[in-house]
């Protein structure tokens, strides 16, 4: 299991350094509209990065998000409102499952009420949580099954569908009219302009970015993203694969509600449209335009789509079309160019861009390029810094004996740093020694 | 009694709809190790031909051509893209997303987005005790799935066809080198799932009004079955097509259809959490 290499470490750092730069300059660079509708997809940025944790890192992908980020929408606009929906004004509303539907009213009352420094806080605490929990029950459960990577899409597109109908059903929350009315979070800081409405999604989404640079750099991240490479291996060195995958599949979810319920605030409604079997895709397709496991991948790509559809769409009158290119977008993709646009430079779509490169000189040519290659990437693997002192290396369980040796040679490349010793032992028997002790 | 009856017939028929698509996922899954989201899409234009047809082709007409006509789609669609998704089964998930969008998209360009329905071929029907009755159409609907269940068991037991097919299933590299043109088998394989979903909305389109996405939902209960049963089991696929058609009439008809999704799939989590063995991906 390596951690991220050093290069990808600064890569990432910078990406970051630039993106923040961006950022800061949007407000002063964009017109009103422009920067309101930047603010309406910071969210949408935020939802695609959490269908990047799992698909990214883990290889999972999952067609729920979007029911997943309505549910998050639909509580973070209940509480922000203080009540449930109520078409005629005074009469007492009530959820069409009956029960304590005016107790309901009075702990959103009480919910909506709360605000520290004129921040209505649960509203930006309370979804994630409830909407986590939902994910994490729902992960215990799925995750139990073999092959999730081919089981979960599938059932994460029934929970769409089932929450879809639901949303449209229950009265509490509009029907299929939705909530209309959502006061925004900044409406009582600093004026609550178009402005500050974006700095606020722009700090999530920077904020939600450096954690997830962080995770991908930490000993965690290394497991996660280990586990989508090589998920029996895991479960063969005693990871308990399954409970950390329903821990990821609640993290993902959990940041999926806070971003429905920083678009429902932003946009002012939510609707039972985003829990739609259209918009539950969106996500995976913003992705992978920008590119899976690249950190900034959902961010770049979500702003691409949902500008390219605003230019396109809105303001070409291709409406009806737009999602004839989305789909084949998707399929181009998926077929011709897996990195998307920041994907690694072998796979992704700026790769296949011809690109200049000094012809080779005659000495090298023919049996330098391969040794230089491997060179590197040995190199690579060298700026490794373990962190434990002893390093077991485990033969692949699923593999036949040759497969030994590179596992051996790489731990030995690993440790082999001035003042680190290696060995490699099978059955305590010392087989070869490397390093200087 | 009577609504009892009446949970059983709708059970039925709304069951054998999920088994003729799901045996067309697991045909195509089994064979390919490709699952096909796109199967939904296809079932609509099956209603889509029989929505357009059955004036000048008469009905069972315009299901044959149904079949046959989705089937050659699937032989078109395996030429220009499914051929290169084999055995990548989450690729293979995006693709036919995106596919399926396209589907969608062209068929509201061409045929616009407004709602068609097809008379019932047989209006009448009987009655089958308690007061309850069951239209003509339904009963030709689940003989139709069954039928079409036990054909398929019986081409993949006894045909040469189907020898090819599990051959290719075991060992393509093998079953090339003896003689069996593999791209020809996946092919054939996926233009019979294609047509099998073709039917399944052909069959159904005469029952529900016919419009772009009128395939989501069959796809979605269709992969319930699967994943209950798992894919590549046609036996399974049989038990749990008719399990899953059942429990969802049972709430369907006395409360609401929503209510009856909602049981369904949280009973469906309820029993992947309650087996002691997790599903294991069977081949046909």
């Amino acid at each position: 299991m390596t951690r991220l290499p050093g290069s990808a470490r600064t890569r990432d750092w910078t990406a970051l350094g630039v993106l923040v730069v961006l950022a800061i300059l949007a407000p002063l660079l964009l017109s009103q509209s422009s920067l309101r509708l930047t603010a309406l997809f910071l969210p949408l940025a935020l939802l695609a990065m959490s269908v990047d944790i799992l698909w990214g890192e883990n290889r999972i992908i999952s067609f729920g998000h979007g029911a997943f980020f309505a549910a998050g929408g639909y509580i973070g606009g209940l509480i922000l409102i203080g009540h449930t929906y109520n078409p005629i004004s005074g009469a007492a509303s009530f959820l069409e499952q009956g029960g304590s539907s005016s107790g309901l009213d009075r702990l959103l009352g009480h919910l909506h009420d709360i605000s520290i420094a004129g921040l209505p806080v649960p509203a930006l605490l309370v979804p994630p949580l409830v909407v986590g929990a939902i994910g994490l029950i729902i992960g215990m459960i799925v995750f139990r099954v073999t092959d999730p990577e081919i089981y979960l899409p599938l059932i994460t597109l029934g929970i769409t569908v089932v929450a879809g109908l639901w949303f449209n059903d229950v009265d509490g929350i509009g029907g299929s009219n939705g909530l209309g009315g959502i006061p925004s979070f900044t409406k009582d800081i600093a004026g609550g302009g178009t402005t500050v409405q974006y700095v606020f999604n722009a700090a999530f989404v920077v904020a939600a970015l450096i954690g997830y640079a962080v995770f991908r750099q930490s000993q965690r991240g290394a497991t996660w993203r280990a586990l989508g490479d090589d998920a029996v291996r895991l479960e063969a060195l005693g990871y308990p694969v399954r409970r950390i995958r329903a821990y990821g599949f609640a993290v993902s979810v959990a940041i999926a509600g806070l971003a429905g319920s920083l678009y429902a605030a932003t946009a002012g409604v939510i609707g039972p449209g985003l829990a739609d079997i259209t918009f539950s895709a969106q996500p995976l397709i913003w992705v992978a335009v920008g590119g899976t496991g690249t950190l900034l991948g959902p961010v770049v790509g979500t702003l691409v789509v949902q500008w390219l559809q605003q230019l396109l769409s809105v303001d070409l009158g291709l409406q009806s079309s737009w999602q004839l290119f989305l789909g084949l977008a998707l399929i181009f993709i998926v077929l011709l160019a897996p990195g998307g646009l920041l994907g690694s430079r072998r796979e992704g779509i700026l790769a296949r861009l011809p690109r200049r490169r000094p012809p080779p000189s005659d000495g090298d040519r023919g049996r330098r390029a391969p040794t230089t290659r491997r060179t590197r990437r040995l190199r690579r693997r060298a700026d490794v810094t373990p962190s434990a002192r002893v390093v077991h290396a485990m033969p692949d369980p699923s593999a036949h004996v040759n497969a030994w040796s590179p596992h051996a040679l790489s731990s030995l490349v690993l440790m082999g740093r001035p003042g680190a010793a290696a060995a490699v032992d099978i059955d305590g028997r010392r087989v070869c020694s490397g390093g200087r002790s | 009694m009577h609504t009892v009856m009446n949970v059983l017939a709708q059970g039925l028929s709304l069951g054998a709809v999920y088994l003729l698509s799901a045996l067309g996922l697991t045909v195509i899954y089994g064979v390919m190790g490709v699952v096909n989201l796109a199967h939904g899409e296809l079932l609509m234009i099956g209603s889509y031909v029989v929505a357009l047809t059955a004036g000048t082709l008469s009905v069972p007409g315009s299901i044959v051509l149904a079949f046959v006509g989705v089937g050659a789609l699937g032989v078109l669609l395996d030429a220009v893209l499914i051929r290169f998704l084999y055995h990548r089964p989450v690729e293979s998930m995006l693709a036919t997303w995106g596919l399926g969008m396209v589907i969608r998209q062209v068929v509201i360009l061409l045929f616009g987005t407004e709602l068609r329905y097809v008379a019932l071929p047989i209006a009448s029907s009987f009655a089958i005790g308690f007061g309850a009755s069951l239209q003509w159409w339904r009963l030709v609907l689940i003989v139709c799935g069954i039928t079409a269940a036990v054909g398929l068991g019986a081409v993949i037991a006894r045909t040469t066809f189907g020898m090819q097919m599990r051959a290719v299933i075991a060992n393509p590299g093998i079953a090339e080198s003896l003689g069996v043109r593999s791209a020809h088998i996946n092919r054939w394989a996926f233009a019979l799932g294609c047509g099998l979903a073709g039917l399944a909305g052909a069959l159904v389109a005469p029952l529900r009004t016919v419009f772009p996405n009128m395939g989501v939902p069959y796809l979605v209960g269709a992969f319930l079955v699967v994943v209950l049963a798992g894919l590549g089991s046609v036996r399974a696929a049989i038990f749990w097509s008719i399990a899953v058609g059942i429990a969802f009439a049972a709430v369907a008809v006395p409360v609401s259809d929503t209510l009856a999704s909602i049981v369904v799939w949280c009973g469906a989590l309820v029993i992947i959490a309650a087996r002691r063995r997790p599903v294991v991906v069977a081949r046909v």
